[in-house]
């Protein structure tokens, strides 16, 4: 452990799901660094989600996962050294916003990212870890167009088999419909659901199903993505929210409902992809390690390391 | 339930005793009162914060994990070659198990080439039979009476007994309670304890080892409610802290119950052989002499010698069995030989006291699975001195 007089705490970057983010700077190398504050007088003692985050976060170590560097303990909390980001991109499309109406990012800007998201999230699942809470604001950037996965305070260890899990994951909008419908015995395309959220989002600049409540957005989903039966979905129906009355929807064409907000056309490789990630059913979504060979990567694949796009 | 309870509390105190007149030499004990050692148990929870069904609890535990080795066979068997062989018997257990629509389920996902867990298990298998090095006591502290960490096995059989009893009072699920005995024995291989503070120790263990694994978690003023006044809260939350720094905060140790339910996989998840394999596991991991067998080891101990003392006709520790143990050769590593014979004896004529295991395994949540086990290995030591 350093000690805490190390790094001299700069401005606040924000709030985690249990903690104050600080920007920091290395006293001895001049580096910058993100520390997160953990607050150590809770009724419960040390936060499970810092147990957890912390013990996963140090087996973790990929360029595309945020790097922790440390831990200190003082007095009455725990500081946890990061590698510091420039912003996420939640900010950076938010910046992007041209008065009311949103704009996408350049689709080989997305496709760098989302190529990026991908190989972290495959090192997270290679290692038994589900994130548990992909959503852009949890994506971290920086000016060279690197994407790292941030913030593991939902995270988790499974099991093999997989255990049962909490349902209360995943913040709303990038949840997918079987942790929606209760089920509690999810695994890796838990997280992947997200990606395709967060896929879509990039391309348009604004969330795929922005819902308000549980019901609201499993009806967002529907909508797009056609009601599912247990013919489209077997087992769908023994979930514990199922609804046998939930209003019967067709999928529509998800090129018809994202082109509309992208300049560039969109090919069809792209839409597949965003099939293969937005599958209802959780056992026929892609793995991160099969969506990294999707012809939409092809051009990263045969070049093994992708070169950032200009611009 | 609550006459066994009783009963095992006032072993729990006797043992206590027998252990704190041995170790009557240090000075920490002799201006301590006889309390202060002793491993205190509350019997009524009523008055804390969550009284949960504790058999009830238990049964559907199991069952989910039947359940969810359901989901186990769909998602990782299917692109298994090596499983060829075994595809009747998969089959046939199956019927037992499953309901119908999960196995059509493994069909659809044969066909569509879509089993996303199984194309990440052996890649997680290859880290944690890495990462179980990493996460291993030093050395068996039980073992060297000169070391400056040694405590007596005895006293680590009361504390380990002890929270099998928590354990299975708080209704948390397997995992914890492994990990929870890992914590212990990781902080022990290396940092002197008091045997006064052994019990907060043990207590903090679980408590954190919860925090990793549980859903829903007990709260601190329970566990130091079940510790009768031995542990109070803030004790509790500085141990944690103090545990965790000790530990550098590695706590995702790879569980050996992860190993076990690979190996089950070979015989189609054999529900009894498994059943038999969980108690083992726990019994193994309770016994002094074993404190330092690494998890993967551990995990094929128990089922191997299930399996054996059950008498599988079948082929026996074979080249799968190999295989998804993580290749242990069970039938010719000598090492592993002299485990399971110890075990075995162990078993026959226990040297170390787990009361609360015992107990634990003879209710019909657990499938009374203990008496199933000493009639077994009456059977199998007879065998071995025959022979």
């Amino acid at each position: 452990m350093s000690s805490s007089s190390q790094f001299k705490q700069l401005e606040k970057l924000g709030n985690g799901t249990y903690a104050t983010v600080y920007k920091g700077l290395n006293k001895t190398t001049g580096a910058y660094v993100a520390l997160k504050e953990v607050k150590l007088d809770s009724e419960e003692g040390t936060p499970s989600t810092a147990i957890r985050e912390i013990s996963l976060m140090k087996e973790l170590k990929h360029e595309n996962i945020v790097r922790l560097y440390d831990v200190i303990h003082t007095e009455n909390k725990l500081t946890l050294v990061f590698e510091y980001m420039d912003n996420d991109l939640k900010k950076y499309m938010d910046s992007r916003t041209v008065g009311n109406s949103p704009r996408g990012l350049e689709l080989n800007l997305v496709k760098y990212f989302q190529w990026q998201l991908l190989e972290g999230l495959a090192f997270c699942h290679e290692n038994k870890i589900l994130h548990r809470d992909l959503k852009p604001q949890n994506l971290l950037i920086n000016k060279k167009g690197a994407l790292k996965l941030g913030d593991f305070g939902l995270a988790r260890a499974f099991g093999i088999p997989v255990n049962t899990f909490s349902s209360e994951v995943v913040t709303l909008w990038y949840r997918a419909p079987d942790v929606l419908m209760g089920s509690r015995t999810y695994s890796t395309s838990i997280d992947i659901w997200s990606c395709g959220c967060i896929l879509a989002e990039m391309i348009t600049g604004k969330p795929l199903f922005p819902g308000s409540n549980d019901e609201e957005q499993l009806k967002l989903i529907f909508e797009t993505m056609g009601t599912p039966t247990e013919a489209t979905w077997p087992g769908v129906s023994a979930l514990p929210k199922y609804n046998p009355n939930f209003p019967q929807r067709l999928p529509k064409d998800l090129r018809m409902v994202l082109q509309p907000y992208c300049k560039e056309p969109l090919d069809d490789n792209v839409i597949d992809l965003l099939h293969g990630l937005l599958q209802l059913n959780p056992d026929m979504r892609l793995s991160a390690k099969q969506a990294l060979h999707h012809p939409w990567f092809a051009e990263y694949y045969q070049h093994y390391t992708p070169a950032p796009p200009s611009s | 339930m609550s006459t066994t309870n009783t009963h095992s509390h006032t072993e729990l105190k006797k043992k206590g005793r027998v252990a704190l007149a041995e170790i009557q030499f240090n000075p920490q004990v002799t201006h301590n009162n006889d309390d202060d050692v002793k491993i205190k148990l509350r019997r009524d929870s009523s008055s804390s914060s969550k009284k949960r069904n504790v058999s009830s609890v238990l049964g559907d535990n199991d069952n989910d994990n039947v359940s969810v080795s359901k989901k186990l066979k769909i998602y990782r068997d299917d692109e298994d070659t090596d499983l060829a062989d075994n595809e009747k018997t998969l089959v046939e257990d199956i019927g037992k198990e499953v309901v119908t629509d999960t196995w059509r389920n493994l069909d659809l996902l044969e066909k569509n080439d879509v089993s996303m867990v199984a194309e990440y298990s052996n890649d997680i298998f290859t880290y944690l039979y890495n990462q179980e090095n990493i996460y291993q006591p030093t050395h068996n502290y039980l073992q060297d009476p000169e070391s400056p960490f040694y405590i007596r096995p005895s006293m680590r059989a009361i504390l380990v007994d002890w929270l099998v009893e928590v354990h299975e009072k708080f209704s948390l699920v397997p995992e914890t309670l492994l990990l929870g005995i890992n914590i212990m024995d990781r902080f022990l291989s290396f940092n002197k304890a008091t045997v006064s503070k052994l019990q907060l120790l043990a207590v903090t263990s679980l408590f954190i080892a919860a925090k990793f694994e549980e859903v829903n978690l007990p709260t601190v003023t329970t566990y130091s409610y079940i510790t009768d006044g031995a542990a109070s809260i803030d004790d509790i939350k500085s141990a944690e802290l103090f545990i965790l720094k000790s530990l550098k905060f590695q706590i995702s140790w790879p569980n050996p119950l992860n190993f076990l339910r690979r190996i089950s996989k070979v015989d189609g998840y054999k529900f009894e052989t498994r059943n038999m394999g969980k108690f083992l596991l726990e019994y193994i991991m309770s016994c002094p002499r074993f404190v330092s067998l690494k998890p993967s080891v551990t995990a094929a101990l128990a089922m191997y010698t299930a399996r054996k003392i059950k008498g599988d006709k079948e082929i026996f520790w074979d080249s799968t069995y190999i295989h998804y143990s993580g290749g242990i050769d069970a039938d010719h590593d000598l090492n592993f030989q002299g485990y399971y014979r110890e075990l075995i004896e162990e078993l026959a004529n226990p040297t170390t006291e787990l009361q609360s295991l015992m107990n634990k395994y003879k209710k019909p949540a657990f499938n009374a699975v203990y008496y199933k086990i000493r009639h077994l290995i009456k059977k199998e030591i007879k065998k071995y001195q025959e022979e």
